[in-house]
């Protein structure tokens, strides 16, 4: 008599997710955001000796942001799942909640993408950037139809936010939906799309809503 | 019909929030449009109800938080090379309690330059976080810095 592991496929989804995450995080803080890109934008403005302490202090406390990578994950999947839900109500479809949380898990391999073109774009054709060229760096969004300078600073979030991925994204949603109501994909498509673009919305406005009154 | 209901409250919750955004959007706008419009240091002061001594005098304004690390070390840098700003106007403000704002200021021998501000006033006029650096010549903003600044460059814009 063994002991019978039963691997959960979805579990190493998260896994390799996560994985996958910390490690294009990683990339960037190290190569693409450098220290020299982050000396070069805050030295006009800033003392060097207080900018190399900001450095360290950065180094010190990094880890932190690649330990809440899973919770971050588990609060997204969460709340999307709870919102796919919601509307499932009010659509009269019948999807349980673990089916809903797999799809979101699934989908958000998506959103691995474009950090890599981030990565590539930065590493490979466009070696010299500034922080700036990477805070306004938003392939296939609304963001990239308009001159950066010309932006005000609370619209970014908001142009930045609508992009192609979102359209992914969604399609992919759709899929899953598919999948778990047996419906066709049309059918599927016109309930998450509205769904989805709705959570979106909400959060779009609740980040803008907070950018206009902390950074002002 | 239950759907109904939700999908309409739904749609209100959003249209509310979408209110509200534009709303502050609006009032952003006009804070903007102030600061645009005018550029005027004593514009400014007067909506602080503030009595401003000498509008033509080159000045610096620094909008600060005694808690704020990064206030911290601009205030001690201007505390340090004071003498680099005789014949220039320095202001300090905060939206902090004056006793907390003045005894950090000892601290720094800056009280002389405290400006007693209504807390609510300053903070629907100077949006965002702190420090923020106002420099102005001729009573015309010439310079606004949001976070810390080095003083070299505060001066190279007094000059």
């Amino acid at each position: 008599m063994g002991l019978a592991l039963k691997v959960n496929k979805y579990g190493v989804y998260s896994i390799v997710l996560i994985f996958t995450s910390v490690l294009i995080n990683y990339v960037i803080s190290k190569k693409v955001l450098s220290e020299v890109v982050i000396i070069e934008h805050l030295y006009p403005q800033m003392d060097y000796d207080r900018i190399l302490g900001m450095i360290d202090l950065k180094k010190k406390w990094e880890w932190i942001n690649y330990l809440v990578i899973p919770f971050v994950y588990l609060l997204k999947f969460t709340v999307v799942s709870l919102w796919i839900i919601c509307g499932s109500i009010l659509y009269n479809k019948n999807i349980n909640f673990k089916s809903v949380f797999r799809i979101v898990i699934l989908a958000e391999f998506v959103w691995l993408i474009p950090p890599v073109i981030l990565i590539l774009w930065f590493g490979i054709f466009e070696t010299n950037y500034s922080y700036t060229d990477i805070q306004y760096f938003a392939p296939l969004s609304l963001l990239s139809l308009f001159e950066p300078a010309s932006v005000e600073s609370w619209l970014v979030y908001p142009l930045k936010s609508f992009n192609l991925f979102e359209v992914f994204y969604v399609l992919i949603l759709g899929v899953g939906i598919k999948k778990i109501t047996s419906k066709n994909y049309m059918s599927s498509l016109s309930f998450i799309a509205p769904v989805y673009s709705s959570a979106l919305i909400v959060w779009v406005i609740f980040v803008t809503f907070l950018t206009i009154n902390v950074i002002g | 019909m239950k759907r109904s209901y939700v999908v309409i409250s739904g749609c209100l919750i959003l249209s509310i929030s979408i209110l509200l955004l534009l709303f502050n959007i609006n009032s952003l706008n006009k804070r903007k449009d102030f600061k645009n419009d005018s550029q005027s240091l004593v514009e400014l002061l007067n909506t602080l109800s503030v009595n401003r001594i000498d509008p033509k005098k080159k000045t610096i304004l620094v909008y600060f938080n005694s808690d704020c690390s990064f206030c911290q070390w601009e205030i001690k840098e201007i505390s340090k090379n004071i003498h680099l700003f005789e014949g220039f106007e320095i202001l300090l403000l905060s939206f902090e309690q004056k006793e907390s704002a003045l005894s950090f200021l000892a601290k720094h021998s800056l009280s002389e330059y405290y400006i007693d501000v209504n807390p609510d006033k300053i903070t629907s006029t100077i949006i965002g976080g702190v420090p923020q650096t106002f420099i102005y010549k001729n009573d015309i903003l010439i310079k606004h810095f949001k976070g810390e600044v080095k003083i070299e460059l505060i001066l190279e814009f007094l000059e």
